[in-house]
């Protein structure tokens, strides 16, 4: 089973919603990538 | 009273106190590998600008940008500014006006050394129903970064997103300031 991203919001930490996760992907974001070139 | 330099003992007026120009509204840790910090309560009609300090968080990405949304509004960024890396010296500039968010700038290389940013930002108007202006800087072992830039709405925003591009963040405090009108 795959975790999603956690988001905080103030003190709460949890795991994102399907949504949350889907609006956090259309912005852009991504999980980290060890291949990603340097600037 | 001769402030800003007080006395042990001395009483302190209304009219010293209404003369502080930096009132710390909030500090909020930053909790571990979280990729949205989600900070409430941080706008309001008291103050019409602010100061954000994040200091001491470390990104988990190979040094992605930082951003920052108001509220909800996640279209229309615009920001243009530039960044310098510490190991060339090259320049290069940066400019939207459709990002999803404010690009505070680039941090490190995602190890807990070289990863630890620090940046400030100063939101002007975020509770006001006119236009929301940016100016940030941000410092990493990596990276200069000095960007300005606005969103154009109307909203009267409560509260901010911090987001790495990519990956997390872990640690750390962001602290709200409000700066006396």
């Amino acid at each position: 089973m795959t975790t999603k991203p956690k988001i905080q919001i103030d003190d709460e930490v949890r795991e994102m919603t399907d949504e949350e996760l889907a609006d956090l992907l259309a912005s852009g974001w991504s999980p980290d990538d060890e291949n990603e070139p340097e600037r | 009273m001769a402030y800003p330099t007080f006395a042990s003992g001395d009483v302190l007026t209304a009219s010293d106190m209404n003369a502080v120009g930096l009132w710390l509204i909030k500090t909020q840790t930053i909790g571990s590998a979280v990729s949205t910090v989600n900070v409430t309560s941080a706008f309001s009609s008291d103050y019409d600008n602010y100061l954000i300090q994040i200091s001491n968080t470390v990104v988990s990405a190979n040094q992605p940008n930082l951003g920052i949304r108001l509220g909800a509004t996640a279209t229309s960024y615009a920001y243009s500014g530039l960044y310098i890396s510490f190991s060339s010296g090259t320049i290069t500039g940066d400019v939207t006006t459709t990002a999803t968010y404010f690009n505070v700038g680039a941090c490190g290389n995602g190890t807990a050394s070289a990863g630890r940013i620090s940046m400030d930002v100063i939101v002007k108007n975020p509770n006001l129903p006119v236009a929301s202006f940016f100016s940030a800087t941000n410092g990493s072992l990596a990276w200069s970064n000095m960007y300005n830039g606005y969103i154009n709405t109307s909203t009267q925003y409560t509260d901010f997103t911090i987001l790495p591009s990519s990956g997390t963040l872990t640690g750390g405090k962001i602290r709200v300031y409000g700066m006396k009108n």
